[in-house]
């Protein structure tokens, strides 16, 4: 995984955002396991499209959020990524 | 008279609901998410919706809330493929909804439903399709087999019962023997099917026989629920107390027969046990054996604010039992779906409502009941904070203030 890997959310797999518990969900109904993160993984996962590379992705969300950097935001977003790539929640295209 | 074991069966076929959830959902994630959520959760966006896809139907079923007023039916309003279209990604995209249900009418009639269909499940929705069976084609069966998520999606078909005469009696000659082809059709392309029926006047003398038909039929979910007379014509449906009663004794022996037909079953609720002595006796028995909760399985879904049922022509409410112009959010053809989903917050019904300040929160029974249905409560007393218009024992309450 790099910064031109374009990735989208797996076959069968549901986002829900509960903006009260600050709780975002990603559904596989494929074989049944939840994750769970917050509101800025959200921000970051509903990006997502299959389209664009993550490089865009970020930089998109870095224009919106001054007070981190491009860098930074990418250092975070990767952790994450992998995870998701690892329990076959997101997939690369 | 009603011998003790038929409110004993009927009441542990209450009871026991509360433990069911359909085939396998008990460790799906959708489960995992939904035990995850605090107790009495209101949830931001709902997460379930009903959508009308059309008004128009090829029956004219007795018993439909339409029949009273025949020109409800007209498909003239009904979305247009691309606002369907566009409504589902709204749903999907932005209130981020986790299953959807296509209904009508008749969903079939619509030249583009299979369209539709497809285009829900591109976005991967977990979906739910009811269809009185009578128009299906082997074409349309075989397209939604190619597009269908067997482990997520049901197809839902409607019997008034076992009996080809009932059911024929209320939806139409002939309309039986198409259903039951339509179910062994789609049991053909090995798709999920669950039988719907209601307990009517005319259903019960053989509603137990839907086992046996789904057994036949290799068919393994069975949905019965009791039927809600909403109309003067609907009246000779009706089924007393006593006939409801054996009824739910006669199907709780048929669940044991058949444990592996999945029979989820809404026809006694705590309000018709605290209607008879008997019924209180046994209600007594189980609270002093159990300890005291929140029966969380009692409908709260407009409280919990988790489901939304939008009209073919757009109109939006937070319940399918009471759709009326005062029950109304909003229509879609006139409002911002943002603006029509925060006006749930100001419709009189549908409000926030805490169960320590409810007028009946000192009731032994509430533990049971969860102080009952919001909507019913206010159509009866104006006020969501007193008890649903079908609970006795606040009626009793009320009437010993009164002397």
């Amino acid at each position: 995984m790099n910064k031109n890997t374009v990735l989208s959310l797996a076959p069968h797999v549901l986002k829900r955002m509960e903006y009260s518990l600050d709780t975002f969900y990603l559904l596989n109904l494929e074989n049944d396991e939840m994750w769970t993160g917050n509101y800025s993984s959200y921000l970051i996962i509903d990006k997502l499209n299959g389209k664009d590379n993550i490089g865009t992705v970020i930089r998109n969300l870095a224009e919106k959020f001054e007070d981190f950097s491009y860098e930074e935001l990418y250092n975070s977003a990767k952790t994450i990524f992998q995870e998701l790539l690892d329990k076959n929640f997101i997939v690369s295209d | 008279m009603l011998k003790k074991q038929y409110i004993q069966s009927a009441f542990e076929l209450l009871i026991g609901e509360s433990k069911k959830t359909f085939l396998g959902e008990k460790s799906s994630c959708m489960q995992k998410y939904k035990n995850s959520l605090p107790v009495g959760f209101c949830h931001d966006y709902p997460n379930t919706v009903s959508l009308k896809v059309t008004a128009d139907c090829n029956l004219r079923c007795k018993h439909c809330y339409y029949s009273g007023e025949p020109t409800l039916y007209n498909p003239q309003d009904d979305f247009s493929t691309e606002d369907i279209f566009e409504l589902i990604d709204f749903l999907v995209d932005d209130f981020n909804i986790l299953t959807l249900t296509l209904t009508g009418g008749e969903p079939f009639l619509r030249e583009d439903f299979i369209n539709i269909v497809a285009h829900a499940k591109e976005k991967n929705l977990p979906l739910v399709i009811q269809t009185n069976g009578t128009i299906l084609t082997e074409k349309d069966i075989k397209n939604l087999s190619e597009i269908l998520y067997p482990k997520t999606d049901v197809i839902h078909i409607s019997l008034e019962g076992a009996n080809k005469n009932a059911h024929d009696s209320i939806r139409g000659k002939g309309t039986f023997d198409k259903a039951i082809e339509s179910i062994k059709l789609l049991k053909k392309y090995s798709l999920p099917v669950q039988i719907n029926s209601t307990l009517t006047s005319v259903s019960a003398p053989n509603l137990e026989n839907l086992f046996e038909l789904c057994d036949s039929l290799n068919v393994n979910r069975l949905s019965i629920s009791k039927f809600h007379v909403c109309h003067e014509n609907h009246k000779y449906l009706d089924v007393i107390l006593e006939d409801t009663i054996y009824c739910a004794h006669k199907i709780l022996e048929k669940m044991k027969k058949y444990p592996h037909i999945f029979a989820k079953t809404k026809i006694v609720d705590i309000y018709d046990f605290l209607k008879l002595d008997e019924g209180r006796k046994i209600l007594d028995e189980y609270l002093d054996k159990h300890p005291k909760k929140i029966h969380e399985e009692t409908c709260l879904s407009c409280h919990n604010h988790n489901k939304l049922v939008i009209s073919a022509k757009g109109d939006v409410f937070l319940c399918s039992t009471y759709e009326s112009e005062d029950t109304t959010l909003g229509n879609l053809h006139e409002s911002d779906f943002y603006e029509i989903w925060e006006r749930r917050l100001s419709n009189p019904y549908f409000q926030k409502r805490n169960l320590s300040t409810v007028k009946c929160k000192d009731c032994k029974y509430i533990t049971l009941c969860g102080a009952g249905c919001l909507a019913s409560a206010y159509k009866e007393y104006g006020d969501i904070n007193m008890a649903p218009a079908e609970c006795p024992y606040f009626k009793e309450y009320l009437r010993r203030l009164n002397e």
